[in-house]
């Protein structure tokens, strides 16, 4: 039973073969002496040249972009979009802490980076601006809004430093006055 | 059809062979010849001679004989041809499947043979396509993929086992 496939399928093949012209002169010449007695092997090159018009059909057929292809096509285009997305924030990222101003002019509240805007900061928006997002504030205290108090701000505890930058700011705003004046007399 | 071997065929039954034998016998006059409209000429001469001298035909050995008439006629006309001229030969034979003499088939079995074809291995669909789409050689298949040529037959080989017994089982249900 297995040789008679075997033998089978080697004539499908040598069929195959012969009509695809991919025999020697002397294969062709021994193969075409079976075929006048050999009614089966005649029947193999019939089966090989439909086979052969069915797949050549089949091929014309549009339906030969492969579904996996197009899986790994899609693969491909989300990978691409998530690099080119990655890489555009990191660019964001960099362009952004190229233009923040230097860490003496940061305002760092619980991890954010706040950049301060020099001219527009007066020292009511700075203490209200730490006093929006003091970790005590923020837990306890309703959203802060209106002038603040001076008692309000001795009850805030405001650190030193934020003290010190207020009345520094101060300090040159009158000096700055000052020199301008002189300068428009002189 | 008539008992015996010694009687003619009738009309009717010639039509009723011309229907079973006529498309497997135009296939292998085709394999034979690598022109359809030779193929054609080769299988109307066969059911004329069935017509004519049919009542020598032994009933059980019909379809032997069929083939037997088709494969004389075909090999009568290649060598007719061969003595009208040798480049016509060259052309005509042992040549390339034209896409327009193929057989009139059906969009079902051809839909078939094309899903059996993406079930194939990527390796074995790259050279049944070289081979019978683009109609390269084995030879140059492989050189254009740089495998052995044992490799390359091996593929078309397993591709052609399992795309022919797709096309049985169609053809058969």
């Amino acid at each position: 039973m297995t040789q008679e496939h075997d033998a089978s399928s080697d004539k499908s093949w040598q069929a195959f073969l012969y009509t695809e012209g991919e025999m020697s002169a002397e294969e062709l010449t021994a193969f075409e002496a079976r075929l006048e007695n050999d009614t089966e092997l005649c029947e193999q090159v019939a089966e090989a040249v439909i086979l052969t018009d069915v797949i050549a059909a089949a091929s014309h057929q549009p339906m030969l972009a492969k579904p996996v292809r197009t899986e790994r096509f899609a693969a491909g285009r989300f990978w691409t979009s998530t690099i080119l997305t990655a890489c555009l924030m990191v660019a964001l990222l960099v362009g952004n802490s190229l233009r923040t101003p230097s860490d003496s002019q940061d305002l760092k509240l619980h991890g954010h980076v706040r950049p301060i805007v020099e001219e527009n900061i007066s020292d009511e928006n700075v203490i209200r601006l730490w006093v929006e997002t003091s970790p005590t504030t923020l837990a306890e205290a309703e959203p802060f809004t209106g002038p603040i108090s001076p008692v309000e701000v001795e009850e805030l505890n405001v650190p030193d430093w934020l003290l010190a930058a207020v009345q520094y700011e101060t300090v040159e705003e009158t000096h700055e006055e000052t020199p301008s004046l002189d300068r428009e007399e002189i | 059809m008539n008992e015996g071997n010694s009687q003619e065929f009738s009309d009717e039954e010639i039509s009723q062979l011309f229907a079973q034998y006529a498309v497997p016998l135009r296939s292998f006059a085709r394999g034979v010849l690598k022109n359809a409209d030779l193929a054609e000429e080769v299988v109307q001469s066969a059911f004329v001679i069935l017509s004519e001298k049919g009542h020598d035909v032994a009933r059980d050995a019909l379809k032997a004989w069929l083939y037997r008439v088709v494969y004389n006629e075909a090999i009568t006309i290649r060598r007719r041809k061969k003595l009208e001229s040798k480049t016509a030969e060259r052309v005509e034979i042992h040549q390339p499947f034209d896409s327009t003499t193929q057989t009139v088939l059906s969009n079902d079995l051809v839909k078939q043979i094309g899903a059996e074809l993406e079930l194939l291995s990527p390796e074995q669909q790259i050279v049944v396509r070289k081979k019978i789409y683009e109609e390269k050689t084995f030879a140059a298949i492989a050189e254009e993929l740089d495998l052995p040529l044992g490799t390359v037959l091996t593929r078309m080989r397993l591709a052609l086992k399992k795309l022919k017994q797709r096309l049985q089982r169609e053809m058969e249900s």
